[in-house]
């Protein structure tokens, strides 16, 4: 299939901010009917790539070819003219708005003329039926899973005639079930003679779905791969620039171990019941896995055990021995619990933050950063500058803002700060959502060194491979009941898929 | 800082020729108006102390206004807590007429916070049990405010010896203009100690805002409420205690007005210092210190805009407001110029 001419070609790209150069002398071409994989640490220079091949950014220097000629694209608009279309990480749709509206909004039809409903709708069905993509095109899109939202930006760029579509960290927010399906479209897509580039360093996905892959590192290409010729330890090793090392988790013998936190009968209040008899415990110094596809009771379980006041469920729960099922936060965390929640952006940080600031949350009732409610400025940066030391993070400033940060480092600064002063009780969820690979394995770290200082985890979690690592026990839900409980040495991927699914073991 | 200031002179360097520019269609020498204007707010001790006496309201409901954005609410009711605030103080004032000056001051400017407090919590309060919008809720508890406020007035503290919608004098242990240095400074114009206190009060509230625990939690809750519930911050109490402090706040444009310089509550005296305290924290970015100079930017203005109707001929009183607001837009323009932003 890559006999044909090249769909885009660069030659010898360049980009510099400053005396900074986020990419140095790329070239590479791709040719129709090809998915080729990026893939790079965070910082390696994907975006800045991209954003070169999506028109956002002007190359220093260097040339872009389209079909043969060189090009010069000066805004997105211009790459969508000439047929190249990207989908971003965060994606770019009115939640209001149905499928089809957002669809129309983004052909940028003008302001005065009747929307034309009908002849959109036809082309999109017709679309829909022809790449295999199941999507209601009538529904408010924030009323969608995240996974039908993606498929609508796909829409978008095929009702545009992009030929060459841009994915920008696809999978960072699906479940593994979506995750197959978006890779049953980009096949599909693959076999229309789309182009396709894949930007990712979720390294298992590129090497399943990529023919091709580019290895980025300090913003030069370091290696390209036929998929096929190559492994998961090589690529891993050629992003990281090391040869990187995944320690081995050891389970913790808990036979004897008391009971930290229990849950025994927990389901929601509303009729709609999100949550279904749900009982468990976790004892001193083990992690215990929840795992389960996205939307089946895990943020209403994470709400109703981080803030039972305000998330009042039927049942008990039970912390260090009291029954907590009316506590506040607040009361929760002087406890000793610590939440890594759901959504970073939204609930962990607060982005125009300095990283100094943003350490005092959820430690704002702790004598060692408040003294007869002053802040106490110099404990609060001389404390939060040693927690961020040691989790490396980068850069290792107070002063900047948490926007200035990359997600990974976000992360890490929300970690650094929840595992202070080594809480007993941790729920983390999604603690590794979009972050780099170094960033992961720093977390599972901290993560792990909880558990030796005889702490407790709830980890829920989407990526198998992370809750097979780190947990001591599992358990799967599926539509808000526990489906089956595994313990470490009896993980297998196949067993815990199904129940996922909804079947039986 | 710097770059604020800078800023600033920037945009009302544009707003003046905007303003010179207006006069000379009009046919009035745009020097001459600018004249009247620089002199207006500047050309005597007594033009300045005006200008200083125009501001000091705007500082206290400017930090009212600050307050609540800061916790992440459009407090539009600034108008009514200072209605009924000031009038809390006024009568508190006329029941306890003997006390010295020392201890009823304060305490009448106390009552009178406790009641704009209460008036700005129950918009709080409201938000926790029923989810009304605060904007709506402040806005009807302005009306409410003004009718309370003119039936006491006119029914039960209404003065026997005018015919104007006034109280009766408070007494001069509490009306203390005679002896106030700030007067007898700025050679009669009606300001008083009452713009010491707002510089202190807006100190105060910096310092709150940026040093301590509560108002770490403000503006947590004021940047993401869903991360300060996380971070186990009460959203309700925090909200609550905003909307008291923002009321409390507004009540004290009484220390200026009534015992720094009317003394006497007369209906409809605020020419809407609570809506204009809106502009000035949005002007300020609701930082308490910047609060101080847009307050006083603003209470030149007036002052000058006040004259230019009376010294000009072609610039009225219409006019005048123009080319005031003129002045203010090209300011909050320059303040919010970024390099390089792009539509």
């Amino acid at each position: 299939m890559s006999n044909l001419s090249p769909v885009i070609e660069a030659k010898n790209l360049s980009k510099a901010f400053g005396s900074f150069y986020a990419n140095e002398n790329i070239s590479f071409s791709i040719p129709k009917g090809e998915i080729l994989g990026i893939i790079g640490e965070n910082g390696a220079g994907k975006s800045t790539l991209m954003k070169m091949l999506y028109g956002q950014l002007r190359p220093t220097s260097g040339q872009i070819h389209i079909d043969g000629k060189e090009t010069s694209l000066t805004s997105p608009r211009d790459a969508i003219a000439r047929g190249i279309g990207m989908v971003h990480q965060h994606f770019m749709l009115a939640e209001n708005h149905s499928a089809l509206e957002n669809i129309i909004l983004a052909l940028g039809i003008a302001s005065f003329r009747l929307m034309p409903h009908k002849s959109v709708r036809k082309r999109l069905e017709k679309l829909c039926s022809e790449f295999g993509i199941s999507v209601d095109l009538e529904k408010p899109v924030g009323e969608l899973s995240v996974g039908q939202q993606q498929s609508i930006e796909i829409l978008k760029l095929l009702y545009l005639d992009s030929n060459l579509l841009i994915f920008d960290e696809p999978t960072a927010v699906l479940s593994p079930n979506e995750i197959e399906n978006f890779f049953t479209i980009l096949r599909g897509l693959r076999e229309a003679g789309k182009t396709i580039v894949v930007i990712s360093h979720k390294l298992k996905e590129i090497l399943s779905i990529s023919d091709r892959v580019i290895v980025l590192r300090h913003g030069k290409i370091v290696a390209e791969r036929t998929t096929k010729e190559t492994n998961l330890g090589e690529l891993a090793d050629l992003m990281v620039g090391a040869h990187f090392e995944r320690r081995e988790v050891i389970a913790s013998n808990l036979s004897a171990a008391t009971t930290v936190f229990e849950v025994k009968d927990l389901s929601s209040i509303e009729s709609d019941s999100r949550l279904k008899k749900i009982s468990f415990r976790v004892r001193e110094g083990e992690i215990l896995g929840i795992a389960g596809v996205e939307g089946n009771g895990q943020s209403e379980l994470i709400r109703a055990l981080m803030n039972p006041i305000k998330y009042r469920a039927k049942g008990e729960i039970t912390f260090c021995e009291k029954n907590v099922s009316a506590y506040s936060t607040l009361e929760l965390r002087s406890l000793g619990m610590s939440i890594l929640p759901e959504n970073r952006i939204k609930e962990a940080v607060i982005l125009d933050w300095s990283s100094r600031d943003n350490f005092l949350l959820g430690h704002q009732n702790k004598k060692e950063f408040i003294k007869n409610s002053w802040i106490q400025e110099q404990a609060l940066g001389e404390k939060a500058l040693a927690a961020y030391k040691e989790y490396d993070l980068r850069p290792l400033s107070l002063t900047h803002h948490l926007s200035e940060f990359s997600g990974g480092n976000q992360q890490k600064i929300v970690v650094a700060r929840e595992l202070w002063n080594q809480p007993k009780f941790i729920i983390a969820a999604h603690p590794t959502r979009g972050v780099d690979i170094g960033a992961i394995e720093r977390i599972h770290l901290a993560i792990q060194d909880v558990k030796k200082q005889k702490g407790s985890v709830l980890l829920i979690s989407s990526d198998l491979d992370e809750l097979f690592r780190l947990s001591d026990r599992l358990l799967v839900i599926c539509g808000g009941l526990v489906r089956g409980s595994f313990t470490k040495g009896e993980f297998s991927e196949e067993k815990v898929g199904r129940l996922m699914g909804g079947g039986q073991t | 800082m710097k770059d604020a200031l800078l800023k600033t002179l920037a945009g009302l360097i544009f707003g003046f020729l905007g303003a010179a520019l207006i006069s000379w269609i009009v046919g009035e020498s745009p020097l001459f108006v600018m004249k009247v204007m620089f002199e207006s707010a500047f050309g005597s001790v007594y033009n300045f102390g005006l200008s200083l006496f125009y501001a000091t309201p705007l500082i206290f409901t400017g930090l009212s206004v600050a307050i609540a954005f800061h916790a992440g609410l459009f407090n539009i009711g600034a108008e009514g807590q200072l209605a009924l605030g000031a009038l809390a103080a006024t009568c508190f004032a006329l029941w306890f007429p003997s006390l010295s000056p020392w201890l009823g001051i304060p305490l009448a400017l106390l009552f009178g916070a406790i009641i704009g407090g209460f008036w700005g919590w129950i918009a709080g309060w409201l938000k926790e049990k029923r989810g009304s919008h605060e904007v709506i809720t402040t806005i009807m508890l302005n009306f409410i405010a003004a009718a309370i406020v003119s039936w006491l007035v006119t029914k039960v503290y209404q003065s026997p010896i005018v015919q104007s919608p006034e109280t009766a004098e408070i007494s001069e242990h509490y009306f203390i203009q005679e002896r106030d240095p700030l007067y007898q400074i700025f050679d009669g114009a009606p300001i008083s100690i009452a713009l010491l206190f707002a510089i202190g009060l807006a100190i105060g509230v910096w310092v709150l805002l940026f040093k301590t625990k509560l108002g770490f939690e403000i503006r947590a809750l004021g940047k993401s409420e869903s991360t300060a519930e996380v971070s186990g911050i009460s959203s309700s109490k925090v909200r609550q205690i905003a909307m008291f402090l923002a009321g409390a706040c507004a009540s004290f444009v009484s220390f200026a007005e009534i015992i720094g310089s009317a003394g006497k509550y007369r209906l409809g005296f605020s020419p809407e210092y609570g809506f204009m305290g809106i502009a000035v924290a949005l002007l300020a970015r609701n930082n308490p210190i910047g609060i101080l100079f847009s307050a006083f930017l603003f209470g030149a203005l007036h002052k000058g805009a006040a004259d230019l109707d009376i010294e000009t001929e072609f610039v009225t009183r219409d006019l005048s407001l123009v080319i005031q607001s003129l002045i203010l837009i090209a300011v909050a323009i320059a303040i919010e110029w970024k390099k390089g932003r792009r539509a």
